[in-house]
């Protein structure tokens, strides 16, 4: 369940963090659970992974379906203490987005996941949980709260053309008078206002995927986490568009899920192939 | 001088961090003012609650370099690009702090514009009394979402429930040194935790020039709300003394804004 000053948390800063979930025991088979998936991912099942870094982090790499195929991890996704959150937040009905598995990456400039005109109306989640200790300047995630909420949303949207334009960072060739002109703000990404959740292993955030969001002083290698995407049942075609828009494979379920024997994993992509089926009409 | 960027910076989040906006010698001097009217005050009119807070103006013979600040271009300037040519400097105060923490407020209702310059006299950080602002909350779709929250120290829910504390609250920290300025908007959410009981923190405080009906309605009830609360000494007892009023120089600046303080009810008439 979530407490009425928890909603309110969530629906006005974009997002809520809840601190030792999960006991150490429990992280520790989490950890276990993700890190031979990791493994077995870069050396026998390489396109299951992404490079995500680009020239700043080569090393950085993105896991997908990461929860759907290791039932180790698909037991968060039905845990009580995600789902009665999610369905607090959401609302009855949310469907499952997708999962992914995150390393080494070093720095994300200043995003936020869903971008697009009135997309922050359909509120889409994503749920983290870091696998180790973070700080502000040590990979924490860096938000700046209510940022998913208009007008200030779109007042920030030049951070996120930045983000497009530069893809991390602005080139380190520009002379400096030009490098200060590129940023919106006059400021580096790292001294952006903002929040930093720092956190320790057994936290979680649960933030609005229109939230804006960056991280600047990763762990390199070391800075790992796990992810988890829902969304609001989906109830006009705007919304099943704004789905098509950015993750389209939400309409294809991994079979595993498909097959589950949870009912909340099922209740959350049995009807997604049928959507999908009216986009591609 | 803000640049362009800085100017949008400042309406975009609410607030600005300047380094070393006063020289060490200013810096000098302004300490010793502070502990002259420190040494002034009296005691009596401590404001209790979580802050514990003296308060005084600094438009006072014992500070005479810190009063010229406010008309200081630097500062003056800045508050012009930020309100406009006819912006008004309204005070100037010190304020020491002894409590551990200031619950989180903004300082005026909405339609009414401004900015206040805040110097603390050393080194603060987040876990050490500096404002701590969330960025952004100074626009209505934030300001008022905020006021559905229960907060801890503005209107304490059941034991159970009782709100979020002022460090449950997402922040930034405007971390300051001596010399350092943060400039925010009267409409910030902002509070303070920890810190020392020794805190010190000059403030130069700058209004915008009402132009919309909702401005001048605002500013009228702030007005009102202003003498009322000087009549219950819930704010600085003596804010416009003789000493800056009666405008030696002949500054026609200054002319200026004590002319506007009158006419929206923030001074008392004066004799002429």
């Amino acid at each position: 369940m979530v407490e009425k000053g928890q909603l309110a948390h969530f629906e006005t800063f974009g997002f809520l963090v809840l601190r030792q979930v999960f006991s150490p025991e429990e992280m520790k088979d989490i950890i276990g659970a993700a890190d031979e998936m990791w493994e077995t991912a870069l050396t026998t099942n390489k396109k299951s992974v992404s490079f995500v870094g680009g020239e700043k982090d080569p090393g950085a790499t993105s896991f997908r379906y990461i929860v759907e195929r290791q039932p180790r991890l698909t037991k968060l996704a039905e845990d009580s203490r995600i789902y009665d959150v999610l369905k607090g937040l959401l609302g009855s009905g949310f469907i499952w987005a997708g999962s992914e598995g995150q390393r080494g990456r070093v720095s994300t400039s200043w995003h936020n996941d869903r971008p697009g005109k009135n997309q922050n109306k359909y509120t889409r989640i994503k749920v983290h949980f870091y696998i180790e200790p973070t700080t502000k300047t040590t990979g924490a995630l860096r938000v700046i709260p209510g940022s998913h909420r208009s007008p200030f949303h779109e007042s920030l949207e030049p951070l996120m053309n930045h983000h497009i334009e530069n893809n991390d960072s602005i080139n380190s060739d520009k002379n400096e008078i030009d490098r200060v002109h590129l940023l919106p703000f006059g400021e580096e990404g790292a001294d952006i206002p903002c929040f930093a959740f720092e956190s320790n292993p057994g936290d979680v955030i649960f933030f609005h995927q229109n939230l804006f969001h960056a991280v600047y002083g990763g762990l390199g290698e070391g800075r790992r986490y796990i992810a988890m995407k829902f969304a609001a049942q989906p109830t006009t075609d705007e919304h099943i568009q704004f789905i098509k828009a950015h993750t389209e494979y939400v309409f294809h379920p991994h079979e595993d899920f498909l097959n589950s024997n949870s009912p909340r994993i099922r209740g959350m992509v049995e009807n997604l192939e049928a959507l999908g089926a009216k986009v591609l009409k | 001088m803000l640049t362009d960027q800085q100017i949008h910076q400042f309406h975009t989040f609410g607030f600005l961090v300047l380094k070393n906006m006063l020289k060490e010698d200013e810096l000098k001097v302004v300490n010793e003012e502070f502990e002259k009217g420190y040494t002034k005050k009296n005691k009596s009119e401590l404001i209790a609650g979580a802050r514990v807070q003296l308060n005084w103006s600094n438009l006072d013979h014992h500070s005479p370099y810190t009063a010229s600040l406010l008309e200081d271009k630097r500062f003056y300037g800045i508050a012009q690009q930020l309100w406009g040519e006819d912006v008004i400097g309204t005070n100037s105060q010190s304020n020491h702090y002894a409590g551990t923490r200031s619950p989180w407020h903004p300082d005026v209702g909405p339609n009414t514009h401004g900015c206040k310059f805040t110097f603390y006299l050393s080194p603060v950080d987040a876990e050490s009394g500096a404002l701590r602002v969330i960025p952004g909350s100074h626009r209505p779709e934030i300001s008022d979402m905020i006021r559905k929250i229960r907060l801890k120290d503005n209107d304490p829910g059941p034991p159970e429930d009782p709100g979020l504390a002022v460090n449950e609250v997402p922040f930034c920290s405007c971390d300051s040194q001596p010399g350092d300025a943060v400039i925010f908007n009267y409409l910030i959410w902002h509070a303070s935790w920890h810190g020392s009981k020794n805190r010190r923190m000059v403030s130069l405080q700058y209004y915008k020039n009402p132009k919309t009906p909702e401005e001048i309605v605002a500013l009228q009830a702030h007005g009102a709300a202003f003498t009322k609360n000087k009549k219950e000494k819930l704010t600085v007892a003596q804010p416009y003394p003789d000493f800056w009023t009666s405008n030696p120089e002949n500054s026609l600046l200054r002319a200026r804004w004590i002319e506007w303080l009158r006419e929206w009810g923030f001074m008392e008439s004066i004799p002429a």
